[in-house]
């Protein structure tokens, strides 16, 4: 898992470029020379360039933030003003991505009992009580 | 003789990949020097002590130049990781001394004077990619220096309105960094996990070689080291198998 969720990368790349008077095209650029979600944002620019309808690539995308996020870079392109909207959609984003750390860190207790119970807990057991367990077994032979 | 040799060319190879590490890590000559005559030194001992076994000598000098290759080969990784810490701060003491009346290439070359050792030269390292307009190499430098340097380069050119960049610069950076630690609970509580787990074992490991001897406990240790990296790669898998999922 990365540090910080592609998503919110796009995010700030594009709102803190907006900030100092940087293009939206030129941050999404940016974005994928920097290869994050690279594929997406080349299809996107290559789909928008070619003034081709935008509505398969939006049904492609795996969650409704990275559809909103494209919605509103399409209509950035087109000239409309979208930084008070992608600040809305920065702290969504960042709420639900807070929501699903946490989420995270309740279930990751669990799922590492697997490996503590089946595979480091024998060993321990092995360490401790081995050569007792091979003392007793020479023992029985013995007899 | 063939100690000698060995000497010779192995210290040639390992001074050359040491030349480039010192150059990357923006160490003075004084420094440099010094390093070099420790270091030629050490290797020099090492020679008189295996003088007699020249197949152990290639051996630990070719293993010194993989260490060397590969430290190198992942320093701008360290290097983003250390000045990652203290990017912020950096940035602070910059806008401080612009709001007290100061260029931002004054104000560089001030925060420059007040920090020491390796920032202190990376830092003039930045003022003169200011001055002079020299493209940062990427590579050899680390991404987090590059891009600190690159927007520093590019506040610098605007002329205008440099404090409001420099502040949105460091809102962004803290923005990232907020962000950052709270992601990071997940790998954290893995690692701790795992290095908790570790000292147990060999802790563990220590108290049955005590107590019931070494000879008992050789032919379990193996079985349960198995045992145990594999538990760490599962968690590891784990770790690695959670996602976002957006």
């Amino acid at each position: 898992m990365e540090a910080i969720a592609p998503i919110m990368e796009m995010i700030w790349q594009v709102r803190f470029g907006l900030e100092e008077g940087v293009s939206i095209r030129a941050s999404l650029t940016r974005l994928a020379s920097d290869d994050v979600e690279a594929k997406d944002i080349t299809l996107f620019l290559s789909v928008f360039s070619q003034g081709m309808p935008l509505t398969d690539f939006y049904a492609d995308l795996k969650s409704p933030q990275r559809q909103l996020f494209f919605k509103l870079m399409e209509k950035g392109l087109r000239g409309d003003s979208i930084l008070k909207p992608l600040k809305e959609l920065e702290l969504e984003t960042q709420k639900y991505c807070e929501e699903h750390v946490e989420w995270c860190l309740s279930v990751l207790p669990f799922k590492m009992l697997l490996p503590l119970f089946f595979l480091q807990l024998p060993a321990f057991l092995l360490v401790l009580f081995g050569p007792i367990l091979f003392n007793l077994l020479h023992s029985i032979r013995g007899i | 003789m063939q100690s000698f040799l060995v000497f010779v060319v192995g210290t040639t190879i390992i001074i050359r990949t040491f030349f480039h590490f010192t150059r990357r890590f923006s160490l003075s000559n004084v420094k440099t020097n010094h390093l070099y005559i420790v270091l030629i030194a050490c290797l020099a001992t090492h020679t008189l002590i295996f003088k007699d076994h020249p197949l152990a000598l290639w051996l630990s000098f070719g293993m010194f130049f993989i260490l060397l290759k590969v430290f190198d080969k992942n320093f701008s990784k360290i290097m983003d990781v250390l000045f990652s810490q203290k990017q912020i701060i950096l940035i602070d003491q910059i806008i401080f001394a612009i709001r007290g009346g100061k260029s931002l290439r004054s104000a560089v070359a001030e925060v420059a004077q007040q920090n020491r050792g390796w920032l202190k030269l990376q830092l003039r390292e930045i003022l003169s990619v200011l001055e002079h307009g020299i493209e940062l190499n990427n590579t050899s430098k680390g991404r987090v220096v590059a891009d600190f340097t690159k927007t520093l380069a590019h506040i610098d050119s605007k002329k205008t309105h440099q404090l409001d960049s420099l502040n949105l610069y460091r809102n962004k950076l803290k923005t990232r960094e907020n962000f950052r630690r709270r992601s990071g609970k997940i790998k954290g509580q893995i690692y701790a996990q795992t290095v908790i787990m570790s000292c147990l074992l060999v802790v563990m490991s220590g108290f049955g070689v005590y107590q019931f001897g070494w000879n008992a406990m050789k032919s379990i240790l193996p079985l349960a080291v198995t045992f145990f990296v594999a538990g760490v790669f599962c968690m590891i898998r784990i770790g690695r198998g959670i996602k976002w999922k957006l």
